[in-house]
């Protein structure tokens, strides 16, 4: 299988997707064998599970809903959710697929029912984004990101991602944010490459449109 | 930078937000509580539909069907043994004191009961005269002619008169 492990992109910023073919097997078969123990009733082996996906599917549901307490509750519910299901779960594919999966039908039921009372909880900003190299070279280039404040951007980058449908923000995120690669996200919302990139395109287009004015 | 680079780049402020270093040991022990939680619930949950299963599996005994079987031959036989109202008394019941006073005193003067009541030579019925029902006006079947089904009451100080029209 080829491809890249959804990386903890947002836990060790700037840091390269990881090609699946570069993952060392041993790796690779971690999460089968603690698949396989959790299933035999072995909570320490879903506790390892939780511990290794919590901050990458916390990224995810957080991207999605620009709001910490209720990504945190969804969170919760995915991994029940995982556990409960961890019986049915037969291994056809990765179990991060999976995950990444039922995170995503919960996270899209959730923006369902919230409808359009959205609010805002972000995370405050990691300081290292000091030393980003390419964001540092946006900076650079471009005045009106140098003149504004860092708070105030990222209050525009949050709302200019909700107003993107559910799909094309899941796209962004995993794509731009996490790092993860087309087929990866195909494989994991179910749809071919092709419409994951086409997905990526007009998302692209809108949000270029809605920050056009940090873009210039 | 052209604008897409540009977008990436700006897209990249989004990995800096982070919950902390601690999260996934933070998360999983808030996990623990919440899987608790809802285990406790589902349990007293269970617990309930446990008990309505049991309620109805006790209703599928042989005692418990003979026991009902029984309750309603029961109830079937005091119905039926219910003392009736005696609705068989003398026609003369139907003249109402309440509805008729004056042509009850007069036909209990005369000792005459309702059935044998007659029209006289007006063809007229005592004043206060009431049939029990339409069938016992007397001459009921000659007055009413063919397709008529409608006797009007006519009172007058002599007596009763019926007539179709």
């Amino acid at each position: 299988m080829t491809g890249v492990i959804p990386l903890p992109a947002a836990a060790r910023p700037g840091a390269r997707p990881v090609r699946l073919v570069d993952v060392p097997p041993a790796e690779r078969g971690e999460d089968e064998a603690l698949v396989e123990r959790a299933r035999t009733g072995d909570s320490s082996a879903f506790d390892s599970l939780v511990r290794k996906y919590s901050p990458r599917l916390y990224a995810l549901v957080y991207h999605m809903t620009a709001h910490r307490e209720d990504s945190y509750d969804l969170l919760q519910e995915v991994f029940a959710k995982a556990y409960q299901n961890l019986p049915s779960f037969r291994g056809d594919s990765a179990f991060y697929t999976w995950i990444y999966s039922i995170t995503l039908n919960l996270t899209r039921n959730f923006l369902k029912r919230r409808g359009r009372r959205q609010t805002y909880s972000l995370e405050e900003l990691d300081s290292s984004i000091d030393s980003d190299r390419i964001f540092n070279a946006l900076v650079a280039s471009s005045d009106p990101v140098r003149e504004t404040d860092l708070r105030d951007l990222q209050r525009k980058l949050n709302e200019a991602l909700q107003r993107l449908s559910d799909d094309h923000r899941a796209v962004v995120t995993m794509f731009d944010i996490q790092g993860i690669p087309h087929a990866e996200i195909g494989r994991i919302l179910g749809v071919s490459t092709g419409t994951v990139r086409s997905r990526l395109h007009y998302a692209h287009r809108q949000l270029q449109a809605l920050l056009a004015d940090y873009l210039r | 930078m052209d604008e897409q680079e540009k977008l990436s780049a700006l897209l990249r402020l989004k990995r800096y937000e982070l919950p902390g270093d601690d999260f996934a040991e933070t998360f999983l022990a808030s996990f623990h509580r919440y899987q608790r939680a809802r285990q406790e619930r589902r349990n007293a949950v269970v617990e309930v539909w446990e008990r309505i299963v049991n309620g109805l599996e006790a209703l599928r005994r042989p005692w418990v069907s003979w026991a009902a079987a029984g309750a309603y031959g029961l109830a079937v036989l005091a119905v039926a043994a219910w003392p009736q109202p005696d609705r068989s008394g003398p026609r003369t019941a139907a003249l109402s004191l309440d509805h008729a006073p004056l042509a009850a005193l007069s036909l209990a003067a005369k000792g005459l009961p309702p059935a044998e009541v007659e029209v006289d030579e007006e063809g007229l019925l005592p004043v206060g005269f009431r049939p029990d029902t339409p069938e016992s006006i007397p001459g009921r079947t000659a007055l009413l002619a063919a397709g008529d089904r409608t006797l009007h009451r006519l009172n007058s100080p002599r007596g009763i008169r019926y007539s179709p029209e």
